[in-house]
Order: structure tokens, then sequence, then C-alpha cells
């Protein structure tokens, strides 16, 4: 059987225990999360980024007039983003919901394990394959630019926005299990994927809030405007092409708009999936 | 569940896909492209600069790169497809229109991104120097402590004879942050020379060189180099024009051959400081900064230029 293997992983005792006891078994459902989304072939998407940035590589130096590095980097980061976005949105729906589909919540449940140990550990197994996934792609846009004599000047500002754009996918990979721990992977996807496109657009959100005459629709938006989360705040592709590193304040501001945001994200999804009858 | 996800996986796909095409479909209403014939309306822009502030900070870079390729396509495209000589300080023969709306868009996008503003302060002269000002101005505002929009900018209104402005900008940028001593040893020189000597001109083609070649603007460096040996080959004609006007001078006929003048260059007073003075090949005959042999025109008794030399001839 398919789920064997992440249910023989999980801790065998009978009762939960506490103190550190509940970090052994997140870990345990996230290792076990990890090794299944590498069992479906969600490593693949590497192989269209490689040859990806190694066309790129090869043919900008003909089009970009001596700008070849800035280009590698600037489609890199997007691939990154865009790549990541999607594993964490298509992978991400499917944490809980799947388990419930396919009924083996009902064992994982039966073993000493929390509800919101199980969430948590979904969430931190995807995270752990999206961490492997930006680093690879690091290594390849690394290899890119390195191919047009670029790596040297833009490397340490590749890393410091590729560390923004990681800390981005944990947001949406957060949203993407709220959304599974209550709804059906259909509605989740779409809603992780309006929130993600939505998220990119809050600082026109809150201009068009502000620009609105009518009271209701002003107020409307500007709640969506500080409910949904700033993306923004996770860009850093145009001065990242420029050579720019990104400064430690901007990264512990947006680390902990990131945590702020997950811990909010999953402590619903936790919530809502303790109160959930699977019968 | 794994129908339900391919359905809203493609519905995603379409709704994004309907997204960018309505938008890849609309047609540009800006002023600056009101003008544009309906001959050219493949050659419209996808995005106005406007529009472009509502996309996604992520990929504004990506789609600044997508204009500035474009752009540069644009106008090897004009070239390729043009009849006659091109006359690089005036390219508006080739009705370039959508230039300075492909690079504003790009800017607007990604206002760091410097070789936009290189590429626009060599390139938008030739056809609007207000529309190379206001792009470089618009840069300004955007990174007001980059000391190289200033030097841009300087570049710019001294070539449109504008001295007083150009040492002004040479001036502001001399006190930004990383600015070379030469910004201000250049709005000196624009003030005292009234930026009419070879040697002003000579100093601003080779920080285009220097600059081009530090950032890897190709378009830009290439343009300036090619400045650069034009102004060289007026120098060096300077001094063959001389040569042969004391030669016919002295004979009461022009030379036929460049040999016959090589003893009248001799004799010639010293060339101003840093002039570029002639440079002969194996068989006597003056070559210009490219290699290619200078012609003599003997009805008129003066060096030109051969056809085959890539130097603009006005």
């Amino acid at each position: 059987m398919q789920n064997d293997s992440k249910t023989s992983a999980l801790p065998q005792s009978r009762g939960i225990g506490g103190g550190g006891a509940f970090a052994g078994r997140i870990f345990s459902i996230a290792v076990n999360t990890f090794h299944e989304t590498v069992r479906d072939r969600v490593l693949y998407n590497l192989v269209v980024f490689v040859l990806l940035m190694t066309a790129a590589a090869i043919l900008l130096g003909e089009l970009t007039a001596g700008q070849e590095s800035r280009v590698i980097v600037d489609l890199g980061l997007a691939l990154v983003l865009i790549f990541g976005a999607f594993i964490a949105i298509f992978v991400g729906i499917g944490l809980v919901a799947k388990e419930i589909e396919k009924r083996t919540i009902y064992v994982i449940l039966a073993k000493p394990v929390r509800r919101w140990e199980f969430v948590v550990g979904k969430y931190f197994g995807l995270c752990f394959m999206l961490l492997l996934n930006v680093v690879i792609m690091t290594c390849g846009l690394y290899a890119a630019l390195f191919a047009v004599g670029g790596a040297d000047a833009y490397m340490p500002s590749v890393i410091g926005a590729v560390i923004l754009i990681y800390f981005e996918l944990m947001v949406i990979t957060a949203v993407a299990v709220l959304f599974s721990s209550y709804s059906s992977p259909a509605l989740s996807m779409f809603f992780t994927f309006v929130i993600f496109i939505l998220g990119h657009f809050s600082t026109a959100l809150k201009e068009f809030a502000d620009s609105m005459g009518m009271w209701g629709a002003r107020e409307i938006l500007t709640v969506f405007y500080y409910v949904l989360p700033n993306l923004s705040y996770f860009s850093f592709a145009g001065p990242a092409a420029a050579g720019h590193i990104p400064e430690a304040g901007l990264v512990v501001s947006a680390l902990l708009y990131a945590a702020a945001y997950i811990v909010t994200m999953l402590s619903v999804a936790c919530a809502v999936f303790g109160r959930r009858n699977f019968k | 569940m794994n129908k339900n996800i391919l359905i809203f996986a493609l519905a995603a796909a379409g709704a994004l896909g309907v997204f960018f095409s309505s938008d890849l479909a609309r047609v540009n209403r800006t002023d600056a492209l009101a003008r544009i014939k309906a001959s050219t309306a493949q050659e419209d822009l996808y995005f106005t600069a406007h529009q472009t502030r509502l996309m996604s900070s992520d990929l504004r870079p990506l789609i600044a790169d997508w204009y500035w390729i474009s752009s540069l396509q644009y106008m090897g495209n004009k070239i390729l497809t043009s009849e006659g000589r091109i006359n690089i300080n005036d390219l508006r023969s080739l009705d370039p229109r959508l230039l300075y709306p492909m690079l504003e868009t790009a800017q607007t996008l990604d206002p760091q991104f410097m070789a936009i503003y290189s590429y626009g302060a060599a390139v938008l002269p030739a056809i609007d120097t207000e529309l190379a000002i206001k792009l470089l101005e618009k840069g300004i505002e955007a990174n007001p402590t980059d000391w190289r929009l200033f030097r841009f900018l300087g570049q710019v209104l001294w070539q449109s004879k504008n001295y007083e402005r150009a040492a002004t900008a040479y001036e502001q940028g001399a006190v930004k942050p990383g600015a070379p001593p030469f910004m201000r040893q250049m709005a000196t020189k624009m003030r005292v020379d009234q930026a009419a000597s070879n040697e002003v001109a000579k100093e601003t083609y080779r920080q285009m060189i220097e600059s081009g070649a530090a950032s890897d603007d190709d378009q830009s460096r290439q343009f300036a180099v090619l400045r650069y040996k034009q102004i060289e080959s007026l120098e060096m004609r300077e001094r063959l024009d001389a040569a042969l006007t004391a030669f016919r001078r002295h004979h009461g006929r022009c030379a036929n051959r460049w040999r016959e003048i090589h003893s009248f260059l001799e004799k010639l007073p010293p060339a101003p400081a840093g002039a570029a003075p002639p440079v002969f090949g194996s068989e006597g005959e003056p070559i210009d900064p490219t290699g290619v042999p200078f012609v003599l025109i003997t009805g008129r008794c003066v060096a030109g230029l051969s056809d085959s030399s890539p130097i603009p001839k006005e």
C-alpha cells in the first residue's frame, strides 16, 4: 500500500507524550511528506528549468547587446518564483485533502499524533521540498551566469533575492495548506491561486481602495489589503538585476512578516482541521 | 480528485491566457503613440508605461528586458530595411517613433536598468533631443544619487549645444557618491571652452566608451567608438588638408599621390595637444582610425573618407 511507509515511520507509542516529543512526530510527518513529493516526480520541473537556463545562456548573447547576465538573472529569478509557486500551490492543496480522500487520514490519526502536528508536519515537508528545488534552481542559475561571465558580479544579489523568494513560497504554501485543511482540492487551488495573484497587486489594491469614493467599497478593499499577504515585500528582482544586495534589515523584516503570516495561516488551518469531522 | 485538479489547472491557465492576451491585444492609446499610422499598428506596444505600474514587481525586470531587447531589434530592423546612407546624427528619416515609448516603458518597469539610459542618451538625440532629456530626467528622479545619469544628461545637453545646462548637469553629478573627478573637469571645460573643441568631444566619447565597457553596454560603446573615431579622422584630415594646401601653394597643382605630401606634413606647425596625427600604411597612404585608407579628392584637393570606411560621413 502506498502509504504504508508513511504510517510506519510515525512513533508507535500509545501515549502522545509532551515536551519535545511533538517535534519528533512533526519531523517524521515532514520527512514522509518530502519523500511522497519526490515519489510524485515533483522534481521533474528542474529539468525544464535547466533546459530554459541553458537555452538562455546560449541564445541571449546574440540578442541583448552585452546585457545577457542581467537578463539571465531576471529570467532565472522569475522562473524560480513561478516554478516554486506552482509546486507550492499544486502540491500544497493536496497535502491534507489527499489523505482525506484516500482515507489514510484515519490510519494516521489513529496513531498518537495530534491533528495540528499532522498539519504542521505536512507544511514543513513541502517546505523542505521547496527548499531543495530552490537550491538546485539557484545552482542552475549560477551555472548559466558562470557561462556568460556574470557569476561573480551577480551571485551575491541573486542569493539575497532567492532567499526572499523562498520566504514568499513558504507563505504561499501556508495559504495552500489552510485551504487544503477544509476545502476541496479544486477550490483550494482556485483560492490559493487568486491570493497569489492578488498578493502581488496589494499596492495597486491599496491605491484602488484610496481612490474609491464609495464608503463601503473603500473599507472592504482596505480590509482585503491588510488581510491578503503583501507579496511585494519579498520582491527583490529589480535591485538584484542591478547588482544590489538586500540589506539585513529588509531580509529580517520580510522574514518576520512571513513568519507572522505563516503562523496565522497554520493556526487557522490547525483550528479548522482540529474541528473537522471525517465521518 | 486528479480530474478536478486538471480541470482547475486548465481553467487557471485559461484565465491567465485571457488576462494576458486581452492586454497584449490592447492598442496603446497614450499621447506619445497617438500619431501612429495604421500601417505601423503591428509595432504598437503591448503595454504602456502607465499600465505596467500594476504588474507584479517580481516580473517587472523581466518584462523590462523584453522591451529593451525589442527596442534594439526595432532600431536594428529600421536600419536594415532603410534605403540609402544612414546619418547617425539624424535618424528621423527612419521614423523610429516607437523607440521612446519602448524605452520609457522599460524605464518605468525597472528604473535601475542603466543600459536603457545609456542607449537612450546615445540614440535618442538623433531623433528628438527633448525625448532623450525627458528619459534621463525620469531616470534621475528614480535614481537621484546615481552620478552616471547626470553624465548622460550632460552629454545629451552638450550635443544639443546647451553648454550651460550641460555644465550644470556635470556639476550636479560631480557631488554624487562615487562620482569620478572628470565630472567636475567636464563642467569646467563646458563653461571655459564652450565645449566647441575636439578635446571636449573626445573626452565625452572616451567616457562613454569606458562606461560602456564597464557596464557591458555594447550598443552605446559601439556608438561612442564610432563617434570618437570620426573626430580622430577629422583631426587627421585637417593635417592632411593643410599639407595638401602647402603642396599646392608650392607646386601650383594638387598632389597626385600621398607620398608627395609627406615632406610637407613634417614642416607643418605642431598640431593641437591631444589631436590624432595621420597614420600611414605600408605604401605611404594615410589610413583612417578604422584602418581604411583615406581617398585623395584631387578635384577639391582634400582628403576624404573612403566609401568602405565605417566612419560616419556627416
